[in-house]
C-alpha cells in the first residue's frame, strides 16, 4: 500500500507486536497456543486458540457401551485418570440406580485421592520447572513414581488406569500393598514440608508468584472457575463436601483456602490440599469395610446388564433377539449431570441416554477448558515471564480441554 | 581404504548415539511418561540423551502422544527446523497407529507425516519401554555406513 | 519484607540449600534400567501372548469373539472354522494389532478360559509397524518367551480371576480359579 510506505515508521516500543506463542512451547503445558499482542514486553491482549488436541473423543464415545467409554476416560486429564474414572462411572451408576458396596466406595476414595497428589505433585513439578526450580521438578517426580508404583500394583498400569468400574472397583487390593501406601503416607508428609522449605519463603519464588495474576472471588465465579483455583480466591466451592460422592461425607477432611486469589495463595491451597488428600486416605485405610467391590446388578464387560450369562439354551437366533431386546428395556431413558471434584476443577459428565446400550451424547464439563478462557483476564499488563506462571497456575491438562 | 572409512563411520556413529538430543515435542499423555523418563527415577541424562526445547538444537524427535490434523502441519515443520542427521521416534498408541482414537481428526499414525525409525508400543508405555526404544534406535545408529559429509547431501537429494 | 533480617541473612536460601544437601547424602533413587532390573508388579498389562495348553500344545482359544467384541479400539480380529458334525468353533487365525491396543485388560477380562493375556513384558519396540501386528504364530511365540522367563511353578493373572468380585459377574469356568502350571505338564482349572 502506497499510503503506508510514504508514512513514518512507527516507533516499535509503542506500536503493538503480535506474538504467536505455542503450540509447540514447552511451558504451554501440551499443545495450548495464545495469540500475543504486546506492548514491548508488556501483555495488551492474549487469545487462547484451543483445538490441537481435539480427538473427538465425545462423538467416539456414542459409538461405545457403557463399560467401553471406560478406558476413553482415562485420556481425559490423563495426569489423574482415577478421577475421570469415577466421575463417569458415578454418572452412569446414577442412570442405572446402581449403589456400590461400602469396600468399592472406600477404595475408590483411597485412588482418587492418591491421583490428586499425584497431579498436584506432576503441576508443582511442571510450575516450578518454568519459573525456574529445577530441584522441585526432581524431587517431585521421585515421589510421583512412588504413587505411580502403587496404581501398577493395584490394577497393572501407571496412568491410564481404568480400575473405578461402574459400580465399584475392578479387584480387590491386596492387604500388603495397602500397608506399602500407609506406610507411605508419613513420608510423604515430610516431602511436602520439604517443597515447602525449597520454595514458600524463597525469595525467586515470591517474587514470580506473589501479585501475579490476580483474580477475585467474584470474578472467579464469573469466568466459572472451580477447584483450587478458585479456592485460593476464597470461596470454600468443594464438590467433595457440597455434592458427596463414594466415601467422602464418611470421612473427615477441610478445604484449604486462600486469601488474595495470586498465584501465590493458589500455591499454598494446592499444597494444603495434598495434606488434606493424606488425611483422606488414612482414614480410608483405617475404616476400610470388608466384603465385595463390585455390585451385583453392574453390567458385564460385553454388556449383560445384571451381571447374567447368555444360558445355553438362547443360543437360537429368536431367544437370542429377545434376549437383547430385554437387556435394551433395563437401561432408563433420561439425562443427567454428575461431577466429581477432579484434581484441576469440577469435573462433570453429562449423559443423554436413549434406552440403548450407549451413550446417546456424553458432555464433558472440563475444568481445564473453562480455565483457559480466564487465561485473558489474568494475564493482562503482565510481562510475557508472568504468562509462563500464570499458565501453570491453573493447572492446564490440554487432553482435558480439547477432549 | 575400506577399512579407514569403516573405522570412521564407527568414530561417527559412536559420537551420534552418545549424545542423542531429543525435542521435546509432548502432545499428550505419553508426555507424561517422557518427563518421567527424563526425571530422577529412569535419568535419561545416563545415556547422554538431554531433552532440548528447540528443534535446531536436536537430532531426535519424539513424538509422543495423539497428532490430531490441526497438529499435523506443525510436526512436520518442527521436523524440517531439525538438522541432519534426525531420527523420528514413535511413542505409545495413539502415535503409531491412531490408538482408540479412529475419528474424523486424529491422524493414523505419525507415519503419514513424517518417517519413522522406532516404534515404541504401549499406551502410554513405561519410561523403561521408551529408554528401551531410545537404546534400540542408538543400536540402529551404530550400524549406519556412509551418513556423513558428501554422503549425506548426496542422500538428501 | 526487604528490611526484615530473615531476608537479608538469607534465611530462605540457607533452608533451601539445607534440604537440598540433606538429599545428597540420601540413598539415590535412579534406577540403571538396562544393567539393572526393573521391579514389574504382577498383572502389569504389557505385551500380549496366547496362552498355550501345556498338555495338548495347542493354544488355549476357543473362538468365542468375545475379546474382539468388547475391545475398545477394535484391534482384534479372530477368523474361525466351524466344524459342521459338532458345530465345534476351531481358531484358524488371531490378529492383534498392537499398535492398536489401549491395554485395558478387556480382553483377559471377559475371556471365559483365559486365552489371550497381557503379559508383564514391555520392551519391544519395533522398527516398522508390521512387526507390532501379532498373528497366532507370534503371540504363542510371545507365550513361550514369557513363560521362559517365569520362575514360578504356576502363571496366574490377577485379570482371569478377580479378587472381591461376586461370583455371578465371572464368567462359569473361571469361578474355580484359573492358573497355568509351568513347569510339568499337568493343567489345572
Amino acid at each position: 500500500m502506497p499510503e503506508n510506505r510514504l508514512s513514518e515508521p512507527e516507533d516499535p516500543f509503542l506500536s503493538v507486536l503480535e506474538l504467536q506463542m505455542g503450540p509447540q512451547h514447552p511451558s504451554t503445558h501440551g499443545v495450548l497456543k495464545l495469540h500475543l499482542k504486546l506492548e514491548g514486553e508488556r501483555i495488551v491482549d492474549c487469545e487462547p486458540i484451543v483445538g490441537f488436541l481435539h480427538r473427538g473423543l465425545e462423538k467416539l464415545a456414542e459409538n461405545f457401551t457403557y463399560p467401553q467409554v471406560l478406558p476413553l476416560t482415562d485420556r481425559l486429564d490423563y495426569i489423574s485418570a482415577m478421577n475421570n474414572n469415577t466421575g463417569y462411572c458415578l454418572v452412569v451408576e446414577r442412570l442405572l440406580g446402581i449403589e456400590p458396596p461400602p469396600r468399592g466406595k472406600y477404595l475408590r476414595t483411597m485412588v482418587c485421592e492418591l491421583a490428586r497428589i499425584a497431579s498436584h505433585l506432576l503441576w508443582l513439578a511442571t510450575h516450578a520447572l518454568d519459573i525456574g526450580a529445577m530441584t522441585v521438578f526432581l524431587y517431585c517426580f521421585r515421589e510421583r513414581e512412588q504413587i505411580l508404583n502403587f496404581f501398577e500394583e493395584i490394577c497393572g498400569a501407571r496412568l491410564t488406569v481404568s480400575y473405578p468400574r461402574i459400580g465399584g472397583v475392578r479387584m480387590d487390593v491386596e492387604e500388603a500393598t495397602l500397608e506399602k501406601v500407609y506406610n507411605f503416607l508419613p513420608e510423604m508428609e515430610r516431602r511436602i514440608d520439604e517443597y515447602e522449605g525449597l520454595l514458600s519463603e524463597n525469595r525467586i519464588w515470591l517474587e514470580r508468584t506473589v501479585g501475579v495474576g490476580v483474580i477475585t472471588a467474584e470474578e472467579a465465579i464469573a469466568y466459572g472457575l472451580t477447584g483450587p483455583s478458585l479456592r485460593g480466591s476464597g470461596v470454600p466451592y468443594d464438590v467433595r463436601k457440597h455434592f458427596p460422592y463414594d466415601a467422602y461425607p464418611e470421612v473427615e477432611f477441610e478445604v484449604p483456602v486462600g486469601k488474595n486469589g495470586d498465584t501465590y495463595d493458589r500455591y499454598k491451597c494446592r499444597l494444603q490440599e495434598m495434606r488434606q488428600s493424606i488425611r483422606i486416605i488414612r482414614q480410608c485405610i483405617e475404616k476400610l469395610p470388608e466384603g465385595e467391590v463390585v455390585s451385583e446388578l453392574t453390567p458385564d464387560l460385553d454388556m449383560m446388564p445384571g451381571g447374567r450369562m447368555l444360558k445355553a439354551e438362547a443360543f437360537n437366533e429368536v431367544a437370542f433377539i429377545s434376549f437383547l431386546q430385554e437387556a435394551k428395556e433395563i437401561f432408563p431413558k433420561g439425562e443427567l449431570y454428575s461431577a466429581v471434584e477432579g484434581a484441576k476443577g469440577e469435573l462433570g459428565f453429562y449423559l443423554v441416554s436413549d434406552g440403548s446400550g450407549r451413550p446417546y451424547r456424553l458432555h464433558i464439563r472440563a475444568p481445564s477448558f473453562i480455565h483457559i478462557s480466564a487465561i485473558p483476564k489474568l494475564a493482562k499488563d503482565h510481562l510475557i515471564a508472568d504468562l509462563v506462571a500464570i499458565i501453570g497456575t491453573l493447572d492446564i491438562v490440554m487432553g482435558e480441554c480439547d477432549r | 581404504m575400506e577399512l579407514i572409512w569403516g573405522k570412521i563411520d564407527e568414530i561417527i556413529n559412536w559420537a551420534r548415539a552418545g549424545s542423542l538430543w531429543p525435542v521435546t515435542f509432548g502432545l499428550a499423555c505419553c508426555a507424561i511418561e517422557m518427563m518421567a523418563a527424563g526425571a530422577a527415577r529412569n535419568d535419561l541424562d545416563r545415556f547422554g540423551i538431554i531433552f532440548r526445547a528447540s528443534p535446531r538444537q536436536a537430532d531426535v524427535l519424539i513424538v509422543a502422544g495423539t497428532l490430531t490434523y490441526k497438529m499435523a502441519p506443525i510436526l512436520r515443520r518442527v521436523y524440517d527446523q531439525m538438522s541432519h542427521p534426525r531420527w523420528v521416534v514413535a511413542m505409545g498408541s495413539c502415535a503409531c497407529s491412531g490408538g482408540v482414537f479412529r475419528t474424523y481428526s486424529t491422524v493414523q499414525g505419525v507415519d503419514q507425516i513424517v518417517p519413522v525409525d522406532i516404534y515404541v508400543p504401549g499406551c502410554p508405555p513405561r519410561p523403561e519401554a521408551l529408554i528401551e526404544g531410545l537404546l534400540k534406535l542408538q543400536k540402529v545408529i551404530k550400524e549406519e555406513r556412509r551418513n556423513w559429509g558428501p554422503y549425506a547431501r548426496k542422500s538428501l537429494i | 519484607m526487604r528490611l526484615s533480617p530473615t531476608y537479608l541473612l538469607f534465611k530462605d536460601l540457607v533452608t533451601g540449600l539445607l534440604i537440598t544437601l540433606r538429599t545428597f547424602f540420601r540413598k539415590p533413587v535412579t534406577v540403571r534400567y538396562p544393567h539393572e532390573k526393573v521391579q514389574v508388579f504382577p498383572s502389569f498389562r504389557g505385551r500380549h501372548a496366547m496362552v498355550v495348553d501345556p498338555e495338548t500344545g495347542k493354544p488355549r482359544c476357543v473362538a468365542c469373539l468375545k475379546c474382539s467384541v468388547v475391545c475398545p479400539s477394535r484391534c482384534i480380529k479372530i477368523e474361525y472354522e466351524v466344524d459342521e458334525k459338532t458345530g465345534e468353533r476351531r481358531l484358524r487365525e488371531y490378529i492383534l494389532e498392537a499398535l492398536r491396543c489401549v491395554y485395558c485388560g478387556y480382553c483377559e477380562e471377559v475371556c471365559p478360559v483365559g486365552a489371550i493375556v497381557l503379559t508383564e513384558w514391555f520392551e519391544y519396540s519395533g522398527r516398522c509397524r508390521e512387526d507390532l501386528i501379532f498373528n497366532l504364530e507370534k503371540l504363542v511365540q510371545n507365550w513361550k518367551e514369557h513363560v521362559a522367563k517365569w520362575d514360578k511353578e504356576f502363571y496366574e493373572n490377577k485379570y482371569w480371576v478377580l479378587k472381591g468380585v461376586p461370583l455371578k459377574l465371572k464368567p462359569a469356568p473361571r469361578r474355580m480359579g484359573l492358573v497355568v502350571k509351568i513347569k510339568g505338564v499337568k493343567v489345572d482349572g
